[in-house]
């Protein structure tokens, strides 16, 4: 299959090439392109569970990486943590549009319940221990809840049917469970 | 943990900002607050801050190669001459209204894309049939999204000859370019015609090798490489025009 020829040096870290892309330099967006496209894909694959929308989903996102990259100058968060969240929201915008949702909730509990390989674990730093360390100190079904909410992208009344609990417990689950993990996040 | 030894609740603002990063919020709901974040920085903040916080889940999500052609597409969408004017347009604008009126733009190109691409497929379909009596010529029409002109290209199907028309210095910034035609068949790999004039009427005779490749329902591309060619054996310039060829 052909993908584009990465042209960037590979020292060349994830915050410059999105400064040049700011800029409006092509060949950094392609070197982000070819350096993020299967983890966003991965991304925006899990959330909608269909490979064509999630194909319009992904197209969104870098249309987006490409006309807001200026804003990533102000984020607190990673290149890939900014980059997936714009790949969840193309694919959460996708998911809310569609009459009856496809994607398999068994499924994003079996997610819920992975631990990221430690390769993966590594794009992500320092910030992903800790909040893993913080999901830990919070009990199910609290940290079930927010997880399989993440993974899933469903809406608190989808999430109540799925897990056949009233929705005003799952809204309080996932409220105490926030309002848990940022107390630990900022201890 | 009790509840007695929870943490402060999280304020409205705070909480509506973390489940709107979390994916909760209903389809109404986050509109609201994407037109909120467009005007109140402060809010803005805060949901930058639970995108810090989160994401990390994100972490464990497997990676899954995308089709070569949704970088072609992207690459359509954004760099094409039409598009970049557009966006012009929009990079000097305030966000929200202007962003969901490009997000329904970009729709508009998808239905395009996926017309085109179903026509392709129907006949694709067609060609399934029982052989008859072969086309005796495809036509594609390479259109950069939205634009009003595009080129038309011509396949003589007994010959391979491809003849294009066109002017592509209307597509993209064409100076010590050249101008290269691509075919790209079912397994999505673009495989070089050869190059073409920036203007007026190209012949090219492709490779004896590729001519099973002009079936319709392939897909010609122009994209715009160094002087003489790319070097690659890829596309590595701006795509600036595309269609799917036809039986006429």
């Amino acid at each position: 299959m052909w993908r584009t020829t990465a042209i960037s040096p590979p020292q060349t870290s994830l915050e410059d090439l999105l400064a040049r892309v700011a800029l409006g330099d092509k060949i950094a967006f392609d070197a982000i392109y070819e350096r993020t496209c299967a983890k966003l894909f991965g991304v925006c694959l899990r959330i909608l569970n269909d490979r064509e929308d999630a194909e319009d989903a992904v197209h969104e996102c870098y249309i987006n990486v490409w006309r807001r990259a200026e804003q990533y100058a102000r984020s607190k968060a990673s290149p890939i943590a900014w980059m997936c969240a714009i790949a969840r929201n193309a694919s959460i915008d996708r998911l809310r549009k569609r009459r009856e949702s496809t994607t398999d909730l068994d499924e994003a509990f079996e997610l819920a319940d992975d631990r990221p390989s430690p390769q993966d674990a590594a794009v992500f730093a320092s910030n992903q221990r800790a909040l893993m360390a913080c999901l830990e100190e919070l009990e199910d079904p609290k940290a079930t809840a927010v997880r399989t909410a993440f993974l899933s992208g469903h809406t608190y009344a989808e999430l109540a049917e799925a897990m056949g609990t009233p929705l005003g417990t799952v809204k309080s689950w996932i409220h105490r469970g926030l309002q848990q993990l940022k107390a630990c996040l900022e201890r | 943990m009790t509840d007695a030894a929870l943490p402060a609740e999280l304020a409205p603002d705070e909480l509506l900002a973390a489940e709107y990063v979390l994916g909760v919020l209903t389809a109404d709901a986050r509109i609201m607050v994407e037109r909120r974040m467009a005007v109140d920085t402060t809010f803005a903040h805060l949901v930058d801050d639970w995108i810090a916080k989160l994401m990390p889940m994100e972490a464990a999500t497997a990676a899954v190669m995308p089709p070569g052609r949704v970088k072609l597409r992207i690459d359509a969408a954004l760099f094409s001459a039409a598009a970049q004017t557009s966006q012009r347009r929009r990079r000097a604008g305030p966000l929200s209204l202007l962003d969901s009126l490009a997000f329904w733009r970009w729709t508009a190109a998808f239905s395009l894309f996926a017309a085109v691409m179903a026509v392709s497929t129907m006949t694709w379909n067609l060609r399934q049939a029982p052989p008859q009596q072969p086309p005796e010529q495809l036509l594609a029409t390479l259109l950069p999204q939205g634009a009003p002109s595009g080129l038309l290209a011509k396949v003589d199907a007994q010959t391979g000859l491809v003849r294009v028309e066109g002017d592509v210095t209307l597509l993209g910034e064409t100076d010590g370019r050249s101008a290269e035609l691509w075919v790209i068949g079912d397994d999505e790999t673009p495989r070089s015609l050869g190059l073409i004039a920036m203007e007026g009427v190209s012949e090219v005779r492709p490779a004896p090798g590729l001519l099973g490749q002009l079936l319709a329902g392939a897909i010609l591309a122009v994209s715009l490489e160094p002087e003489g060619g790319s070097r690659t054996g890829a596309p590595t310039g701006p795509i600036v025009a595309l269609g799917a060829l036809r039986g006429p």
